[in-house]
């Protein structure tokens, strides 16, 4: 018997007024795959994965994570999943340590998370940051941040939004380490970028949005090189 | 080349108006306005029908009123960094914007602030009463230039202050010269002198200059009103090169803060706790809230302490200063967490603790300011006060705290702004949305505050109590109302959404 995927999204709608951001997203991430969410600017993909976060109630549709319906059940929802924000997503004067003591605290983590804290201070190269306050952290240093703490309580389903952006190269690598280690733990993730031969890099499968809607999908080694680049503009476009 | 600064100031309010998101916020604007044009023509009238010995002691007091704005005039641009942003400097950082169009847009918005209007219309008033004989508008010609020439001064000095205090030595020089001033003050008032200090202030130059108008001694008159104007003229060119001098400063405070890092402290043992300890350093490491609070905390009750205030009239402080703490931040309670409002909102976790960890930080941050300016403000008040006048007190403290714990609740949940809060003259909220806020906060405070001062001196104890209770109560269900907003999820949304643009 196939048991659930982790991640089953079923006629998503969101509506801001009369504006249709998302119109029917339906997807589904098996236990340890990883799927790439790419499309151009506006076309609903930092709005779904908001939706998928839990932060933002869609106006139709349904998600389950892990077997959890988000409207039944949606802090179980919230215990299982691990979201990075497109922009931002850090209380700006609190430091990356006050963060992980607080999500430590939400999410009930036992006695030793500071262990898990500092490796993955010292890995994403923040920990001599570790109690600066956030506002003055570099646009890649927050974007690290906020990636450190999705993978933090090691979630089953991790949602990246724009995690490469403005990090520098080794930044980038650990990001990649991160989500191959999470899918290896039998993590689902969804990476949203504008970034093509990252998201790809990142996953197994791209699926494009346009319009709120998915027009298409591919196998990510279909996406690469100049040939992957066009296949990828014809979808968009 | 560059637009002048007065165009650039046009367009900077102009942006501000349009983004300006309800029709109904603008309208209530336009009506605060009007409503003040109102009052205005209003207070001019009070001159005729009064009691004239009331009239007398005004009169007598016109100099120490006229040197209270004077005050004002310096505290409220002192508190805001060099005066009120148009614009947060963040989101101009793109654009050509001129030193004296910050200056200048700083001074316009001057008027944007509860006490300063009061306090206009008090110079008004006086000014009706110094020329009853007629004179009148050549008195308020005066008035006006005076109004113009402190403000103008105050902003000026309030930008040389924040130009001197952006590096280390200066700011130590700048707490010297408080301290000295402070000094002085202590030992004139504790000499019995503070009353002849205020007797001869040199803003009694400018209050005969007003009589003047009405007694026909115009050319006594016409200096005066000259003097002002030319020093308003004066300041103005002044202060916008003194803001360009402030500005160009590179401040070595606020890079060591984000720099050097703080103390690790111990997790707290609940979630609550931990909510709690991160929304009171949101609160604490904001350079801007931080002055804020210490301008709150001290002034009031210094002021108080000076006027030797009677225990009867303290009783109208706890309000005012409730009022303060407000729209420190109280006003935008969710801005604390700033675009961390989104990742807060993934964390399973109740969200009524996470409310109850901001009501918490904001109830202490009411109660502290309070207690310091009361207890300040009790340390010259005559005798000890009667059982009555202590629960009067104690009453408006609890009542206060309460319509502005629901005020402020009310406008977070319904009004919500993206606030920075980096800069020390970052605002939680626009300067109309804080208008706003300050009104519907100071007016219910002020109106509890003075039901209060009068039950103080019935004598009848439970009186305070009886009068402090509904208030708490309707409060009560205010706050009930608006956690029911925040508990919903689709308004809680919203609000993070506002919260976090950016």
């Amino acid at each position: 018997m196939r048991s659930e995927p982790v991640l089953l999204a079923s006629g998503l709608v969101v509506e801001f007024g009369d504006v249709r951001a998302v119109n029917g997203f339906d997807l589904s991430v098996a236990a340890g795959s990883s799927v790439a969410l790419v499309g151009r600017n506006g076309a609903g993909k930092s709005t779904t994965m908001r939706v998928l976060a839990g932060v933002l109630p869609p106006s139709a549709g349904s998600v389950r994570v892990a077997g959890v319906d988000a409207l039944d059940d949606p802090a179980g929802v919230r215990a299982r999943v691990g979201y990075c924000p497109d922009v931002g997503g850090l209380i700006p004067r609190a430091t990356p340590w006050e963060h992980l003591a607080l999500a430590a605290r939400l999410r009930g983590l036992p006695e030793g998370w500071q262990e898990r804290a500092t490796e993955l201070l010292t890995r994403f190269d923040l920990e001599p940051a570790a109690d600066r306050i956030t506002s003055g952290f570099s646009h890649g240093m927050g974007r690290r941040l906020s990636v450190l703490l999705a993978v933090f309580h090691r979630p089953s389903l991790l949602l990246l939004d724009e995690p490469f952006d403005g990090v520098d190269p080794l930044g980038v690598d650990v990001t990649l380490d991160i989500v191959q280690e999470a899918r290896a733990q039998g993590a689902a993730v969804l990476v949203s970028s504008h970034l093509l031969p990252l998201a790809v890099r990142a996953c197994d499968e791209a699926v494009v949005l346009r319009g709120g809607v998915v027009v298409g999908a591919a196998p990510a080694s279909e996406l690469t090189g100049a040939a992957g680049d066009d296949r990828y503009r014809a979808l968009i476009s | 080349m560059l637009p002048p600064a007065s165009a650039q100031t046009r367009a900077l309010l102009g942006l501000r108006w349009q983004m300006v998101r309800t029709p109904g916020v603008k309208l209530a604007m336009v009506m605060v306005l009007l409503l003040l044009v109102l009052l205005l023509q209003a207070v001019l009238r009070t001159g005729s029908t009064i009691d004239p010995d009331a009239v007398t002691t005004a009169v007598q007091l016109a100099p120490q009123a006229f040197l209270g704005f004077a005050v004002l005039a310096v505290v409220a641009p002192l508190s805001a960094g060099g005066g009120t942003q148009v614009i947060p400097a963040d989101q101009l950082v793109a654009f050509p914007v001129r030193s004296q169009t910050h200056f200048l847009g700083g001074l316009v918005l001057a008027p944007a602030n509860l006490v300063w209007v009061t306090q206009l219309l008090v110079l008004a008033a006086l000014t009706s009463y110094l020329t009853l004989d007629g004179g009148t508008t050549a008195g308020l010609v005066t008035a006006a230039a005076y109004v113009a020439f402190i403000t103008v001064l105050g902003q000026a000095l309030a930008w040389t202050t924040t130009g001197v205090t952006a590096t280390r030595p200066g700011r130590q020089a700048a707490l010297t010269a408080l301290l000295c001033l402070i000094a002085v003050v202590v030992v004139v008032v504790r000499l019995g002198h503070g009353g002849a200090v205020l007797e001869d202030a040199p803003t009694r130059l400018v209050v005969d200059g007003i009589a003047a108008a009405g007694a026909g001694d115009w050319w006594r008159w016409g200096v005066t009103t000259a003097v002002l104007g030319i020093g308003a003229t004066a300041g103005l060119a002044l202060g916008g090169r003194v803001c360009a001098w402030a500005l160009s400063r590179s401040r070595d405070n606020g890079l060591r803060a984000e720099g050097a890092g703080v103390r690790r402290r111990r997790q707290r043992t609940t979630a609550f706790l931990e909510l709690v300890a991160v929304d009171r350093a949101s609160v604490w490491r904001a350079p801007a809230l931080r002055r804020g609070g210490l301008v709150l905390g001290l002034l009031p009750g210094a002021v108080a302490a000076g006027a030797k205030v009677p225990w009867e009239s303290l009783v109208v402080l706890p309000g005012l200063v409730a009022a303060g703490a407000g729209l420190l931040f109280g006003v935008n309670l969710f801005s604390l967490d700033g675009s961390g409002a989104v990742w807060l909102s993934t964390l399973p976790h109740d969200p009524r603790v996470a409310l109850r960890a901001k009501l918490v930080v904001l109830t202490e941050t009411v109660l502290a300011a309070m207690l310091i300016s009361v207890v300040a403000g009790s340390l010259r008040s005559p005798g000890a006060p009667t059982p009555t006048e202590a629960t009067a007190i104690v009453s408006a403290a609890l009542a206060c705290t309460a319509a502005t714990l629901a005020g402020c609740l009310s406008m977070s949940v319904r009004r919500p702004h993206r606030a920075d809060l980096r800069g020390p003259r970052d605002a939680v909220a626009p300067p109309g949305a804080l208008v706003l806020a300050s009104v519907r906060l100071a007016v219910p405070a002020a109106l509890v505050g003075v039901l209060l001062e009068g039950s103080s001196a019935t004598g009848l104890v439970w009186l305070p109590v009886a009068l402090a209770l509904p208030v708490i109560a309707l409060s009560g269900l205010s706050l009930r109302r608006s956690a029911a907003v925040w508990a919903s999820p689709v308004r809680r949304a919203r609000i993070v959404q506002h919260v976090s643009a950016g």
